[in-house]
């Protein structure tokens, strides 16, 4: 409103440049009370009703907060979010039958990879023993030194590394033959192992032939098992 | 110890093998990974830009967690390697138990325990898997397999095999010559040498 005055006022001072004027001015300043002009009042009286307006306002907005706060109240409870419907005994079933059946699908994984690992493969078990008759023997020792490391392929992979060729197969007594070969390396040369195990009646594995073809430092065979089977004169 | 041939012998140079391949298999799948989070993750507008900034920040450290990892594990498969003197499964698993036990040593021992255990269980799995597909191809040709053996025995046998199929032997004849080029192209195993009786 001061502002409004005071732009006026210096309007009215732009607009003329006579010395009256300006005495008019001084004299409206010099006195606190000044004569209201007769086109000032209806501009000062609208600005005082809009006041009192934004008044009633403020006023009538915290009245209806508070009635919606209360209203809130009752629904905030926590008792007020069951669910209508329980949930019924056959879903409950069926869910416990998907679980049960997650659970046998991981029983069935586990018996696989347990079965394949723990209960021996038969390659293993062939390369381990072949291995093991091979470490303790003279003949390889004095070639290729000692310690003998075996493994099954000659490669950088890991994977291949730890792979061993077999073939098993059945021959026509029913008995079963498992064939592997695999790599030996010892401190002063190398070679490459073939094997042949067969399970006898008593179930127990025997060598049908382990062969050991020296590459380094010299070239060498040794047959280190070779099956003869018993003789009968009266057959 | 000085033949070439020696050399190939994969320990110790594949640990440094192994820790370059597990760091670029952590920053390639951790580039992969933080991309698609960083995509979802970012407000509409800048997800290329987010994306590229979560890549950015996470990639090398997943890269370097693998090394480390890798580079563990490789060094406990050459220990178990050079204390067993052989290469099977059983190496791999105990050096996964050993790595995960290894890095968790930090937390105490309940907590190194059952990372040693969860490790050991994952490379189980993983040796058991690779077993398992490789049985599962090889048991993809059961008669050649069988029909190769029956060329290496003796004469007589095969006569009195002749004698009971008469026609038989031009079809014997013609599956081991198949199956022969199968198996020299699909497999690996060798069949072993005639043996020279010289003395040793």
């Amino acid at each position: 409103m001061f502002r409004r005055i005071l732009s006026h006022h210096r309007t009215l001072s732009a607009c003329a440049h006579n010395a009256t004027t300006r005495s008019l001015a001084t004299r409206r300043h010099a006195p606190n009370v000044p004569p209201p002009p007769s086109f000032l009042i209806p501009r000062s009286r609208p600005l005082s009703s809009k006041t009192s307006q934004s008044n009633e306002a403020a006023e009538s907005s915290n009245k209806a907060k508070k009635d919606v706060a209360n209203v809130e109240d009752p629904f905030s409870a926590p008792t007020y979010n069951i669910p209508e419907k329980p949930v019924t005994f056959v879903e409950g079933a069926s869910y416990s039958v998907v679980i049960l059946a997650g659970l046998g699908i991981a029983a069935a994984a586990g018996y696989a990879v347990f079965k394949e690992l723990i209960f021996q493969p038969k390659e293993y078990k062939i390369y381990n023993k072949a291995l093991k008759r091979i470490q303790d023997d003279g003949q390889v020792r004095v070639r290729i030194g000692f310690p003998i490391t075996g493994y099954g392929q000659e490669s950088r992979n890991r994977a291949a590394r730890q792979r061993i060729p077999h073939r098993v197969w059945t021959d026509e007594e029913g008995v079963e033959h498992v064939e592997v070969n695999f790599y030996i390396r010892g401190p002063h040369g190398h070679g490459k192992v073939f094997a042949e195990m067969f399970k006898g009646t008593d179930n127990e594995w025997k060598f049908t032939y382990l062969i050991v073809e020296i590459r380094a430092p010299s070239t060498a065979q040794i047959i280190l098992e070779s099956y003869i089977p018993s003789y009968s004169p009266t057959k | 110890m000085g033949t070439p041939e020696t050399s190939r012998e994969p320990c110790p140079d594949r640990i440094l093998d192994d820790i370059g391949g597990a760091f670029g298999m952590g920053a390639v799948g951790g580039s992969a990974f933080h991309f698609l989070k960083g995509l979802y993750n970012s407000p509409k507008g800048d997800r290329f830009v987010g994306a590229t900034q979560a890549v950015r920040l996470n990639a090398p450290r997943v890269g370097g967690s693998f090394a480390v990892w890798g580079g563990l594990f490789s060094a406990f498969d050459c220990t178990m390697v050079y204390a067993r003197q052989k290469e099977d499964p059983w190496n791999s698993i105990v050096a996964g138990a050993a790595t995960g036990g290894f890095l968790s040593m930090r937390q105490g021992l309940g907590a190194s325990a059952r990372s040693a255990a969860f490790g050991g269980v994952l490379l189980a799995l993983i040796e058991g898997a690779g077993i398992m597909l490789n049985k599962f191809l090889s048991a993809q040709q059961p008669m050649p397999m069988i029909m190769d053996e029956l060329p290496p025995q003796s004469s007589t046998e095969q006569s009195w095999l002749g004698g009971w199929f008469g026609g038989g032997n031009k079809e014997e004849t013609a599956t081991t010559a198949g199956s022969g080029s199968e198996t020299k192209i699909l497999e690996s195993f060798d069949a072993p040498p005639v043996p020279n009786f010289e003395y040793k």
